[in-house]
């Protein structure tokens, strides 16, 4: 339950002018703006390992945060003022880990930078939109164990609605 | 229009306007309707079929949710502060259908409770046994499990492990609930497949919405017509003492007059506040001498709890909510707080664990590590009795309007201290169930749910100075303007309110239709 209320919707007064934007799936829209970042660093590049250390599954390969990375590229490229912020925004992620900048980072040092963005609208925006991408994908589903449509697949009666196997004095 | 549904001019001044069709005004159309009263219901929303039903939580929710806006104060959430529905059959499409009585002592909260510092708590000024005809009514009306021969629900896994659990911590009141979900064929509706999807509307049709069982039963009278996508923006009056028809604006945006004889609102408590609001020639609205509208605005004390079992659940899979524990619904102060809270089952999707597991709007390692497990989760939902507060209120912004020119809702809400004491018990309890049987981490959501249960605005009472509505839901201001949702609750209770919002709404329409014939209104 409770699907498709985004954080930001609490955190910003943005969102409550713009419910459709964030209801329709699409957050990314409200990222915010910022001056354009002469961005020295392919800040593209940079988002598919920046999407893995936000939502890290081992079970997801670099593929799949690539993919998901040029979904979001896209959105943003649609919308100079997104794309400024999200470039913007991770140049200076970049540069806070140290002289080698994200590519030569260890996860400890990316972690860190990004603990250190999380209150900026940039980061929120970007998590949000991350999150509703990853995790309404069919193929994150299937990784973590939730079965996505059931009427399509006939209902869990006959697919093991009731099955259990570890409960101690339950029979499977 | 469908077959057999009547059609009324707008001069027609002999119907009953019933604004909303979910579950107060699609119960209320039908049962009028069904004693020979002629019936106009103006929904805002607009009709869907059960092929219009998908399983996609993303795809529905903005096709069948209330997405005006709408501000939070205070402990409500500020962006959403409520969940619920603007389609035909309302948040009876939301509603996961559990349906259980308010227990006989939560209607004389007051008296059963004493007094409390800081809430506005009142009795009912009806009994539980005044209601029993009626709550009998409605369990046979949305065919509830347990009641009227019907056989419960089977339980899925994540039933399975909280009985186990609540065997092991000593509760015995445990079984698969009492639902308004067909376990077989009941009525002209299928039976329930075990989707999981029951917050996007139920597909099968086994989950009883108003959509689909009072709008059509009304229809087929031939003395109701719905008017779909038409909101209602002013109830007109003659200076507050009586109501003489709706203001609404249909489909093409263009404004139109339905004249009536009785007008009777159930928009889900925070539009039919504020529509009254909206109606008076003074900013107290109309029907508020009592000076009592708006106020003593209730929700229920929320709380998920998650647990990552020792093997797998898949939560996801089967009705959500069928699934209690009830032995803590008593009031015994010795626990810390009045009244009492139930515990049922509950899923939720990766994408809304990713949002609200860890508080805060975590992510990374902690964040997915859980999720990894999604597997292996049980989640119940715990289900406290709120206390009302008067300042605990639903107002008008002052200067925010919506796409209608309406001032836009501002619902203010504040935690009472008995909820919070509450739900810290209630929280450790459901954690104490799950640990029994090896959970190795628990997680408490709290905080950032939007109310899906709204109550009290307009609340019922024996005195005018202190209540806006009698006992039948009339208002005491306006004999023919009643109120026909959770607003005229006196107390919440702990149970889930729809099936009090329906029985109610049928002892309304009952006492309406024998006003009308009588010529007393
Ligand atoms: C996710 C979720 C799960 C729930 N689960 C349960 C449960 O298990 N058990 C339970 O008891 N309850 C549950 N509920 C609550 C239940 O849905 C409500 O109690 C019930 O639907 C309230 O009935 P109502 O008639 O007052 O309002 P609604 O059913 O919301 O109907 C109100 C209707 O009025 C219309 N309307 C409003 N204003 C206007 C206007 N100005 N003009 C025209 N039309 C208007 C709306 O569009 C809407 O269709 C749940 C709610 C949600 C959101
Ligand atoms: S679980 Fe049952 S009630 Fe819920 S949506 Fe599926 S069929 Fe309908």
């Amino acid at each position: 339950m409770f699907p498709g209320i985004s954080r930001r919707r609490v955190l910003g007064t943005l969102a409550r002018f713009l419910p459709w934007a964030l209801f329709s799936g699409s957050a990314v829209q409200i990222l915010h703006a910022a001056e354009v970042g002469a961005a020295s660093l392919p800040a593209r590049a940079l988002l598919p390992s920046v999407l893995r250390e936000l939502f890290p599954h081992a079970g997801l390969g670099d593929e799949f945060y690539a993919e998901m990375a040029g979904v979001l590229w896209q959105q943003m490229l649609a919308d100079p003022v997104k794309l400024q912020e999200a470039e913007s925004g991770l140049a200076r992620l970049s540069a806070c880990c140290g002289s080698g900048g994200w590519e030569h980072a260890g996860t400890d040092a990316r972690v860190a930078a990004l603990i250190g963005m999380q209150e900026e609208m940039f980061f929120q925006a970007l998590r949000d939109s991350a999150l509703m991408l990853i995790y309404r994908d069919p193929r994150v589903w299937e990784h973590i164990g939730y079965g996505g449509n059931a009427l399509a697949q006939g209902g869990y009666l006959t697919r093991g609605f009731d099955h259990i196997d570890w409960l101690p004095g339950v029979q499977p | 229009m469908s077959p057999g549904s009547a059609q009324f001019g707008l001069a027609d001044d002999s119907v009953v306007v019933v604004i909303g069709s979910g579950a107060g005004g699609g119960t209320l159309s039908r049962r009028l309707a069904e004693r020979g009263v002629k019936v106009v219901c103006l929904e805002a929303g607009p009709r869907l079929t059960l092929g219009d039903i998908v399983n996609d939580e993303a795809a529905m929710f903005p096709r069948i949710t209330w997405l005006d806006e709408r501000i939070g104060q205070g402990d409500a959430p500020a962006a959403f502060p409520t969940w619920n529905c603007k389609t035909v059959g309302g948040t009876t499409m939301h509603w996961t259908a559990a349906a259980p009585r308010i227990q006989p002592h939560e209607f004389k909260a007051r008296t059963t409770y004493g007094e409390l510092a800081d809430t506005s708590l009142a009795d009912w000024p009806l009994t539980s046994a005044d209601l029993a005809p009626y709550y009998d009514q409605a369990e046979d009306l949305m065919g509830v499990t347990g009641s009227h021969g019907i056989p419960p629900l089977p339980g899925n896994a994540n039933y399975k492990v909280l009985e186990a659990g609540a065997r092991r911590v000593g509760y015995c009141d445990v079984d698969t609930n009492t639902m308004a979900i067909n376990p077989v064929p009941r009525d002209g509706r299928a039976a329930c497949q075990q989707l999981g999807f029951c917050t996007s509307g139920c597909a099968t049709g086994a989950k009883w919405s108003t959509l689909y069982t009072e709008i059509p039963a009304a229809e087929r009278t031939g003395n109701f017509e719905l008017r779909p996508q038409c909101m209602a923006v002013r109830i007109l009056n003659e200076q507050g003492r009586h109501v003489t028809g709706v203001r609404y604006r249909d489909a093409s945006g263009k404004e139109r007059e339905q004249k009536a004889r009785v007008v009777c609102v159930a928009g889900n408590v925070v539009e039919t506040t504020r529509l009254l609001l909206n109606s008076g020639t003074t900013p107290a609205g109309l029907a508020n001498s009592s000076g009592e509208l708006g106020r003593n605005y209730m929700r229920h004390v929320m709380a998920g709890v998650i647990a990552l079992m020792p093997g797998a659940v898949n939560m996801h899979k089967g009705a959500q909510v069928a699934g209690v524990v009830r032995d803590e619904t008593r009031h015994d102060p010795g626990r810390g707080f009045s009244g009492g809270f139930l515990m049922h089952t509950l899923m939720f999707t990766p994408e809304t664990l990713a949002r609200w597991l860890l508080p805060g709007g975590a992510w990374g390692e902690p964040l997915t590590r859980a999720l990894d497990r999604y597997r292996d989760m049980a989640a119940l939902l715990i289900m406290g009795e709120d206390l009302p507060r008067a300042d605990s209120r639903i107002t008008l912004h002052e200067s925010r309007r919506d796409q209608h020119g309406l001032p836009v809702p501002v619902v203010t809400y504040y935690h009472h201290p008995n909820s919070l004491a509450l739900r810290n018990y209630a929280v450790a309890a459901a954690g104490k169930l799950y640990r029994s049987l090896g959970a190795d981490e628990i997680f408490n959501i709290v905080d950032v749910f939007p109310a899906t249960h709204n109550l009290g605005t307009a609340r019922m009472g024996e005195d005018p100075r202190r209540s806006v509505c009698n006992t039948w839901g009339q208002t005491h201001d306006i004999g023919n303007l009643l109120i026909s949702d959770g607003s005229v609750f006196a107390s919440a209770g702990c149970e889930n309110p729809t099936l009090t919002i329906a029985a109610l709404a049928l002892r309304q329409g009952d006492y309406l239709a024998e006003q009308l014939k009588s010529g007393r209104l």
